[in-house]
């Protein structure tokens, strides 16, 4: 009786061990697969969430496939609000400090992210992920995974991951290969600089470079005579946030910063070193003001879009620090012009400035669950692949690197992916070595950056001086705003 | 040697010279030695000690430094900390001038000022901005302790309303009996759940303000924001009446939850500018830290160095006193040597010399030797010298000697005859005198002339110099053609047998003189005396005997020696 009483409950545990160890194994598979939008379990708050995103056809996909579809899986309803990318901070801002619940899921810039992160303004994805996911926290763990580190680490607060970036602009070099390639043009070259005729790779090279494809209306250039004044190349010097992106692109290259964090034992930041008035900086200065004598000229709202067009209808010869999510505007150039032939490499110096819009939880979400889920979700390799079939530089990994984008066809689409990529990969564990991506005042820190930039472009301030200024509204800003100390 | 032929006048000169030249080298010697001595001193009390000062001063300023370091930190009043902002600044200027002083006062210290400067004048720099942080700081105190008083005074308020409420549900419940018990229940709870999330919101808030972790007060935000919204949405069971307050407090705790005022956000701002502030004043304590512990570095090395100083100073002194004493010795040897060697030999040696030679002179010792010497002055006084001893002796030679016979004269046989008596007498020895004359010598020159009685004198006196060659011999012309011959020390035997040989070389000379009594050449007669002189009172009584056996020979026929012995 009782052997077979003992031999029954041994039977009984082998079965509930077995139970145990193949839902354990379950929930690894299933934690290991990618997530999709059939996954999204039930959600019990259906009050309609909405949603920030960029104008564009971003916003059109979304509303016209990714929306609809997670509708449909959640029943829970979602509202986009189109924002041109210039309005997103003041729009958004101005609703998170009154607490009002306008926006769910908000739509976030990299410089701002660690700001709004330290301000409570978005939830941690792993706090979401314990409460809504069925995963747990590895669940979004593992949607992190195929996102590039150096995107997160920008966009992370304190260790803690609080958006998914899903549109990459991290820089690269477009430029006219018909005039690298052809052989007159290397001939003179050669001829005149007494080194091979290559895409930049450094300061100097990219100012000879700049000089000798710069030329006058009714000079040949690879065997045409040109019908307008052609330039050496363009820079996005106009009055904008991107004149800083490039500076800081020459600065970092030469192993410079605007500010460097020095972090204690715990690997807390315990400082920031100011250093924006830095014999580097100043060298950087003057490098732009000599890289502008062979650029395209500026108006004072010249920025990337302006650029872009510039390389694309044949104005210039390299956009040497170009965001590669403008590549299909650049790659414009072959259909415009059907004798060019557009290239890409990494930017000279190879630090090129990066950095991502990204989406997240707003703290004043009345629906935060759907909005986690909404988040994922767009998140997914399905939702970046629709970004980067859109046009949009996607920060996923594998969505990057994925064979589709590799074919020549996609060329004019995604040819900016592979270098996208690697520059992407240049950064990984780098960027926290830089005040820039790490201060959690850069917000304020950015339009002064952005200031100072462009009057040493506009003269109107001697190099020196605005270096000097710089330095000392960083430091300001940092201790006044910023989470910890900034010092000379 | 060249030396010599410089005048007395030039070498005194010289000499003189040289022992001014060691006296101003023991002098400067000692100047020197002093000034280096001085100059440890100055350098001891002037820089080192000045320089020593210094450091103290700088460590008073360092002690100022950090009281108004903490003092900001522990004063929250803005006025006060804006005066201590003004005496940072002061206090880190007045330390930068005394930094600049120590190395001024002191090139060997091996400070890095410039780069101190540099520091100081960023710290300087940032005090604006620290001032502004610290103003910001304070407000948001300020604000965060007014926000306290507000949320306890709004939760009294509110549970007191829900009390009242409750209170009235329950007694309409008991009042209502049956009829509406179950949805006065659901209303009591619904209040009692209201109440508890209000407690626990207002517990959150309150909490918030004993947090320190940003992320943390962010999730506590988050979190009563939620409880701020279902509190909201579960405001309708409230009668009218109260709805109105209890909307009015939601609104009133919602700007506490949101917004650039909410406590999370003050909370927020409290806490980073505390650690901003903080890493800002560490960077003061940071450097003041160092400064204090190179000041300290050198504030030993200073004192040491004041130390070793002082040792080497004393050191310094014991040597050079005894350096100086060394030099003034050698000094002194030198110039006793050189009044020794120089003024003692090469002038006043050759000078004594001349002077003894001079006073041997005379004394009539013309056998003195005169001293070799080159020197002009000097060699041209013995050149004279020389000339007066010759002369001298010619003087003598022609007092002692008789100018025919080169014999001793009269006066040197008294004194001999005297000298010898008296020596002999004291050494008991005894003595023989002899007398001569010659024979008939008048007649001789009578008749063969005086110069040829001259010629027989100094043939006669020739063999008698040749004969008595003893140097206790002594010959003499005692008178015209008479003799004498003092023998000091010998026999009486002997003393005739000399006086016989006398007397036979004579004659055997055979000078022809036909004119003598007593042979046809020329004889002698001899009287001679042996004596041993103590036996006779005088000399004269010796030389009165002698003439007695003189005249005795004479008497008994010349050509004959007569002696006796006493």
């Amino acid at each position: 009786m009782s052997g077979s009483y003992y031999f029954q409950s041994y039977i009984h545990c082998f079965r509930l061990i077995s139970l145990l160890l193949l839902a354990m194994l379950s929930m690894f598979t299933w934690s290991q697969q990618k997530f999709e939008l059939s996954h999204i379990p039930e959600i019990t708050n259906k009050q309609t969430i909405t949603l920030v995103a960029e104008k564009g056809f971003w916003t059109e996909h979304l509303e016209k496939v990714l929306l609809p579809r997670f509708t449909k899986q959640t029943q829970v309803k979602v509202k986009v609000v189109a924002m041109e990318l210039v309005d997103m901070y003041q729009l958004q801002t101005q609703s998170l400090i009154s607490g009002h619940s306008t926006y769910d899921l908000l739509a976030i810039e990299a410089g701002w992210a660690k700001e709004w992160a330290a301000n409570g303004y978005t939830v941690p994805l792993l706090e979401l992920a314990k409460k809504y996911d069925d995963g747990g926290e590895q669940g979004m763990m593992n949607l992190l995974a195929s996102y590039y580190p150096s995107l997160l680490q920008i966009l992370a607060y304190q260790g803690q991951f609080h958006s998914i970036p899903y549109n990459n602009y991290v820089m690269g070099h477009h430029y006219r290969l018909d005039l690298f390639e052809h052989s007159e043009e290397k001939k003179q070259f050669f001829s005149q600089y007494g080194y091979a005729l290559s895409v930049p790779v450094d300061l100097d090279q990219l100012l000879d470079v700049s000089k000798f494809f710069t030329r006058k209306k009714g000079e040949i250039l690879a065997g045409r005579k040109l019908t307008h004044d052609f330039f050496g190349l363009t820079l996005m010097s106009g009055n904008r946030p991107h004149i800083n992106d490039e500076f800081s692109a020459m600065l970092w290259g030469l192993g410079g910063s605007w500010f460097t964090p020095h972090y204690d034992k715990d690997n807390n930041i315990e400082y920031f070193k100011v250093q924006a008035n830095s014999a580097t900086a100043l060298k950087v200065a003057h490098y732009y003001l000599k890289l502008l004598e062979f650029a395209h000229p500026a108006h004072e709202q010249w920025a990337f879009l302006e650029s872009a067009n510039a390389l694309a209808q044949g104005q210039v010869a390299m956009w040497p620090f170009a965001y590669n999510n403008l590549w299909p505007q650049s790659a414009k150039l072959e259909s415009n012009l059907p004798y060019a032939r557009i290239g890409i490499s990494q930017v000279p110096l190879k630090k090129p400035y990066n950095g991502a819009y990204a989406t997240a939880v707003s703290f004043a979400s009345q629906n935060p669950e759907a909005a986690y889920w909404l988040l994922k979700y767009i998140g997914s390799y399905e939702g970046q692949m629709a970004y980067a079939l859109g046009g949009g530089n996607p920060c996923r990994q594998d969505v990057a690197t994925a064979d589709y984008f590799q074919s020549e066809n996609q060329y004019a689409l995604s040819g900016a992916f592979q270098a996208s990529h690697e520059a992407n990969l240049l950064w990984t564990n780098k960027v926290l070595k830089f005040g820039h991506f790490s201060s959690t005042a850069m917000g304020k820190i950015c339009p002064e950056l952005m200031n100072s930039t462009f009057q040493i472009r506009s003269g109107s301030l001697k190099p020196q001086q605005a270096l000097d200024q710089l330095n000392s509204k960083i430091i300001e800003l940092q201790n006044r705003y910023g989470e910890a100390a900034a010092i000379k | 040697m060249g030396f010599n032929k410089l005048t007395l006048k030039s070498k005194l000169i010289f000499a003189l010279s040289i022992i001014a030249s060691f006296t101003v080298l023991t002098s400067s010697t000692a100047i020197f030695l002093f000034s280096e001595v001085k100059h440890g001193i100055n350098e001891l009390t002037h820089r080192d000690i000045i320089s020593l000062q210094h450091t103290f001063k700088i460590s008073n300023s360092l002690k100022e430094i950090k009281t108004t370091l903490e003092s900001i930190r522990t004063d929250y009043r803005i006025r006060e900390n804006n005066n201590n902002i003004i005496k940072l600044k002061n206090n880190w200027l007045v330390l930068d001038k005394q930094f600049k002083n120590l190395k001024n006062t002191n090139s060997n210290i091996t400070l890095d000022d410039l780069h101190h400067t540099n520091e100081i004048t960023q710290l300087i720099e940032q005090l604006p901005n620290l001032s502004q942080v610290l103003f910001d700081l304070m407000e948001a105190r300020l604000t965060s302790a007014y926000i306290h008083k507000d949320v306890i005074t709004q939760q009294s308020l509110l549970h007191s309303q829900l009390s009242s409420e409750i209170r009235i549900v329950y007694k309409e419940q008991i009042h209502e009996a049956n009829n509406n018990k179950n949805e006065y229940l659901s209303i009591m709870n619904k209040l009692i759940d209201f109440h508890d999330t209000s407690t626990e919101l207002s517990s959150i808030l309150l909490s918030a303000f004993d947090e320190n972790n940003i992320a943390k007060l962010n999730s506590m935000g988050r979190h009563s924001l939620t409880l701020h919204n279902t509190l909201s949405k579960n405001s309708h069971i409230f009668p009218p009446n109260t709805l109105i307050i209890t909307k009015s407090w939601l609104q009133q705790i919602r700007k506490l939850l949101v917004g650039d005022t909410s406590i999370f956000t003050i909370r927020r701002t409290e806490q980073r500018l505390t650690n901003i502030i903080d890493t800002l004043l560490n960077q003061h304590d940071l450097l003041a830290n160092r400064i204090e512990q190179e000041s300290e570095f050198i504030a030993q090395l200073l004192y040491e160095k004041v130390n070793t100083s002082a040792v080497n100073i004393t050191h310094k002194l014991a040597f050079f006193s005894n350096l100086l004493i060394a030099i003034t010795i050698i000094c002194l040897i030198l110039v006793f040597l050189i009044i020794w060697l120089y003024i003692g030999r090469k002038i006043f040696r050759p000078i004594n010399k001349i002077k003894n030679a001079m006073i041997n002179i005379s004394n009539g010792n013309t056998e003195t030797e005169l001293p070799i010497i080159e020197d002009n002055e000097v060699g041209d006084m013995v050149l004279a010298l020389s000339k007066l001893k010759e002369h001298v002796s010619n003087v003598t030679n022609m007092a002692q000697y008789d100018g025919l016979t080169n014999l001793l004269n009269r006066r040197e046989f008294d004194t001999t005859l005297k000298k010898e008596f008296r020596r002999c007498k004291r050494e008991q020895t005894s003595m023989s005198l002899l007398l001569c004359d010659i024979d008939f010598f008048k007649y001789y020159n009578d008749n063969y002339g005086h110069i040829e009685g001259d010629n027989c004198l100094v043939s006669c006196t020739k063999e008698m110099s040749a004969l008595f060659t003893r140097v206790t011999d002594s010959c003499f012309r005692y008178g015209g053609e008479e003799f004498a011959v003092i023998m000091v020390g010998v026999e009486p035997s002997a003393a005739n047998e000399m006086a016989e040989k006398l007397r036979s070389k004579i004659e055997a000379l055979g000078i022809e003189h036909n004119h003598s009594r007593c042979a046809k050449v020329v004889t002698i007669s001899v009287g001679m005396i042996h004596c041993e002189p103590h036996r006779l009172s005088s000399s004269q009584e010796l030389l009165t005997r002698a003439d007695t056996q003189l005249y005795l020979a004479k008497d008994n026929g010349r050509n004959r020696v007569e002696m006796a012995i006493t």
